[in-house]
Parts: structure tokens; sequence; C-alpha cells
């Protein structure tokens, strides 16, 4: 039988714009979006810029609430009694990640904090993190607005890795990575996996990346899953119309026109 | 159009100094895609933002002279500085939604550019983004990282500046997005323009650019052609870094 730790039923997501003189406007995010994870997998989400990936990670790391559906979560331990989340995310914007007036080894001494609930100096356990995630121990004495965004989104990375999360939740952690560091990600993430038996769900617009460590993919577009399944089988024959458009463009020679004539036709089915 | 020559950049933390860039040189001519690749934290946002002395003149130390048309930039007057971030020179940054103001709309930021209504919806629809109408009464959180890019790169082009100055403009988005960028790139090149792009994506540096170049141990390497960057070199860094990107391949 399927160990599945997640499952999102349905989910919709909508803002109101309210108005003063006339009618609230409501905006549709997400619409009907359904997946399950098993434990111990990498769920790849891909899709177009704007179609709501970034306010599905929130909705599943229970940043934000869904207007409607389910999520059924199944962990492993009991978690109320903890004082960090079972689902942990990493987000996109990297102004976002760190505090810019604090020391990195203060941040991460924190994250012990939360996992012993006890205030004390975690300078080893600081030193091995640093270590782990391949970054320079100098950086320990930095503050957060002197680290570049690769750093920080490591060194955030490290910092929800510390509480031993069940899921994890990264949103573009490559994108401001050189492919050093991009490498050392993937192969950071292939070994959390791994060893800690993490569930990751990893959104990216890199489909070559998501190609090598995702067991499953999730493609959106305009706040619906187009596409759903296998990466492989994904990746080598996509039935949706517009993965194959997304695809194609990967190789950067598509034309103004045909940009613009499919995002015409597509828009309105 | 621009020749820079910094000698250095000094960053001053508690009474402790630490070189960021040294020795910096090149000059950037018309109608030409340049871009400058390197690791994170070598110092290629501190490198654009130097260039029209941007940098927060408390902390950083710059030693150098970049010249515009024959203009030191770095003797200019304020009111003149101002003009030539506003018309010559434009920047689109790293990390766009906070580059805007939360608390205003998108339609303070139009209303800026001092262009009608008519002329911005047309490009909104050329850069394939939602109708004025809606855009314009969003908040800067309200958008998605791509869209966040694309409207800072029409902003910025809007004004029809003599150079454009790029950090990361493809991190959030998408390859069709990827792919229209690139082609409205090209387009301003037609016209004049030049464009310096600071990036982490190799591929799409290798699909635009016409020199490139390579930030590391605080120095920049000269501009060079595409293929001449793609063969084997002799610096270390330079190959472990290609190799990085093979291997990703």
């Amino acid at each position: 039988m399927k160990d599945i730790i997640l499952k999102a039923e349905k989910i919709s997501y909508s803002i109101e714009n309210k108005k003063l003189f006339s009618n609230n406007q409501t905006t549709e995010i997400l619409k009907d979006v359904s997946f399950e994870i098993e434990r111990g997998k990498v769920l790849g989400i891909s899709g177009q810029s704007g179609s709501g990936k970034s306010t599905l990670a929130k909705i599943l790391s229970r940043v934000y609430f869904q207007t409607s559906g389910t999520i059924l979560n199944h962990f492993v331990k009991d978690w109320s009694d903890s004082l960090s989340n079972p689902v942990q995310i990493l987000f996109q914007n990297d102004g976002e990640l760190l505090n810019p007036f604090r020391k990195v080894k203060d941040v991460l001494n924190e994250a012990f904090e939360l996992k012993f609930k006890k205030d004390k100096n975690y300078e080893s356990e600081v030193d091995e993190i640093i270590k782990k995630f391949n970054l320079n121990p100098s950086l320990k004495e930095s503050k957060g607005s002197q680290l570049s965004g690769g750093e920080k989104q490591r060194i955030a990375l490290a910092r929800i890795v510390i509480v031993e999360p069940e899921i994890l939740v990264l949103d573009e952690p490559f994108s401001s990575q050189d492919v050093e560091a991009q490498l050392s990600i993937i192969k950071l993430i292939i070994k959390l996996k791994l060893e800690l038996n993490l569930t990751i769900i990893c959104i990216s617009h890199d489909l070559n990346i998501l190609k090598h460590i995702s067991d499953e993919l999730i493609i959106m577009y305009n706040g619906k899953v187009v596409e759903y399944g296998e990466t492989k089988a994904l990746i080598d024959k996509p039935t949706n119309e517009y993965t194959r458009f997304l695809l194609r463009a990967q190789a950067l020679n598509l034309t103004e026109e045909e940009i613009q004539k499919f995002h015409n036709t597509y828009e309105q089915n | 159009m621009l020749k820079a020559k910094i000698n250095k950049v000094v960053l001053t933390n508690n009474n402790t100094d630490r070189e960021v860039l040294r020795n910096i040189n090149f000059s950037i001519s018309n109608n030409m895609i340049y871009s400058v690749l390197g690791k994170n934290g070598s110092g290629k946002s501190t490198l654009i933002k130097s260039l029209t002395s941007l940098l927060n003149s408390d902390l950083y130390k710059v030693d150098g002279k970049v010249l515009w048309f024959d203009e030191n930039i770095f003797e200019m007057k304020k009111v003149r500085l101002l003009s030539l971030r506003k018309t010559e020179i434009k920047y689109v940054m790293q990390d766009l939604t906070w580059n805007f103001d939360p608390l205003k709309t998108i339609k303070y930021y139009f209303d800026y550019t001092g262009f009608k209504e008519k002329t911005i919806s047309l490009q909104l629809k050329s850069f394939l983004l939602p109708d004025y109408q809606i855009i314009s009464n969003l908040h800067s959180y309200e958008l998605s990282g791509g869209m966040a890019q694309r409207i800072s790169l029409m902003i910025a082009m809007l004004s029809n500046p003599k150079l454009l100055i790029l950090d990361e403009p493809t991190s959030a988005i998408d390859y069709a997005n990827i792919n229209l960028i690139k082609l409205k790139l090209l387009e301003f090149k037609k016209t004049g323009g030049s464009v310096l792009i600071v990036t982490q994506d190799i591929d799409f540096a290798k699909e635009i650019s016409d020199k490139i170049a390579f930030l590391h141990d605080n120095k920049l390497s000269e501009f060079i052609g595409m293929v001449d960057f793609f063969k084997d070199s002799d610096l270390p860094l330079h190959n472990t870094f290609l190799q990085s990107y093979k291997e990703l391949q």
C-alpha cells in the first residue's frame, strides 16, 4: 500500500478586492488543485509565471488557508506539542528570507533552540550544519544584509532543515544560485531525501533540474493543474498542449508571433 | 558609450575593510549585449551598482572613474545624476517585489513614467501581461515573481534608455517568458541600445549575449566572444564553473 503523507483535494483559493462604492471583486488564483505525495518522494511543480505555484506552496505550508478543498496529512511524529511546523517552506524572494540585522549564527542558534526547546549556545551544532551545507565558516558572524542571494537561500534552507520537518516545500531554490551551488543544492536535496526520508515539494522553472530530482511532476497554467504524472513519462510524452509549448520554449528559439499566438488561443480555452 | 575603470571598491564594516572589487576595466559600446557570469557573492550586483554610484557611500568607498560619453559619472552633480538614471541608464534589479513600495499600487509607477494609458496598455499586451485595468490596481505583493520582472523591464524600456542594466532577469520566470524577454532585448539592441546583464543563467547568456565575462576573485575577466568563452581556459575557476555547468546538463 502506498504511504501517502499529503493529499490535497480540490484546493481553491481566491482573494476579494474590497471596494467601497461598488461590488467586491473576487480573483480566483487556484482552481480545484488535487494531488497526493508518497512519503520520501520528490514532487516537482512547474508552469507559467503567475499561475499560482507560490500560492499553492504557501497553502501547503499553512501560511495561507485555502478558500475551499481539503488537505489531509499523515505525519509519523506527533507534532501537537512541538514548537515548529511539520511542513517547512523556503521562500522565493531572498529579501524575505533572513532578518537583515541579525547574525547568521544567532539565526541558526534560534532554530536549534526551537528544536531542543532549551535556550543555550549550540556552537558545535551550528558549526556542523554550516559544514554540511558547504558554507564558508566566516559567514557565521555576518548579518543578513551582508549576504548574497545564494548564501541567504542556503542559510535559510539550513535553518528549516534543523527543525526536522516531515515535508519541505522549496519555492524556486535554484533561482539565484550559480551552477556550482545549484549542483550542491541538488546533491543536498537527494541526500536529505535519502537520509531523513524527507518528502520534498520543489517548485522550479528549470525542467532540466526537475527531471533529475523529482519523481512526479505537476504542470500548472492559470491556477489549474494541466498535467500531472510521473516525471519521465510526462516529459517524454506530454499530452497537454501547454506542456508541449513549455518544453518547446525551453530551447529559447520561438518567435514573438508564436508566443503571442499561443497565449491568445490557449487563454480563451 | 561607457568606459569603466574602477581601481577598487572597499566595503567598510565595524571598522574593518574588505575589498569587494578591484581593477575593473571594461567598456560598453552601442548595439551590444554583454553578460557577466560569476559565483554567488562574487560581487556581481555590487559591480553594476557601482557604475552609477548607487552604492551606499557610508559603507562603500569606490575608487576610480566611470566615463559616460566622456563625462565622469562619479563627479556628476546630483541633478545630472538623477536625470542620467531617469532617462539614459536604466536598471532592473534582482528580487523585484521588494523594489516596489508595498503601500502603492502599480498605477503609481505607470503614472510616474509620464506615458499615456494607451501606450502602456499596448506595451503590457506585448509583454503578455494582464490588462491595464487589472494590473494598475494591484499592489506589489500581489504580483508573482515573473510578473514583477516583466513589469519592471517594461517600465525600464518605456523611457527608451541608451543602456539597460539587468540583474538576474530570468531568475523567476518560465521558459516562454524568458523567450519573450530575449526577443524584447534583441529588439532593443536593434534600436541602438546596449544591455549589460548579470546572471547565473548560462543558457540564457549563451543565447543572447555578444560578449561575456567572468567575475571571480574580485576581478573581472575580459569581455570575450561567446565561442571563446565556452572553450576550456587556463583559469582554474573558470573551468570548474564550466564543468558544473556541463554536469548539470
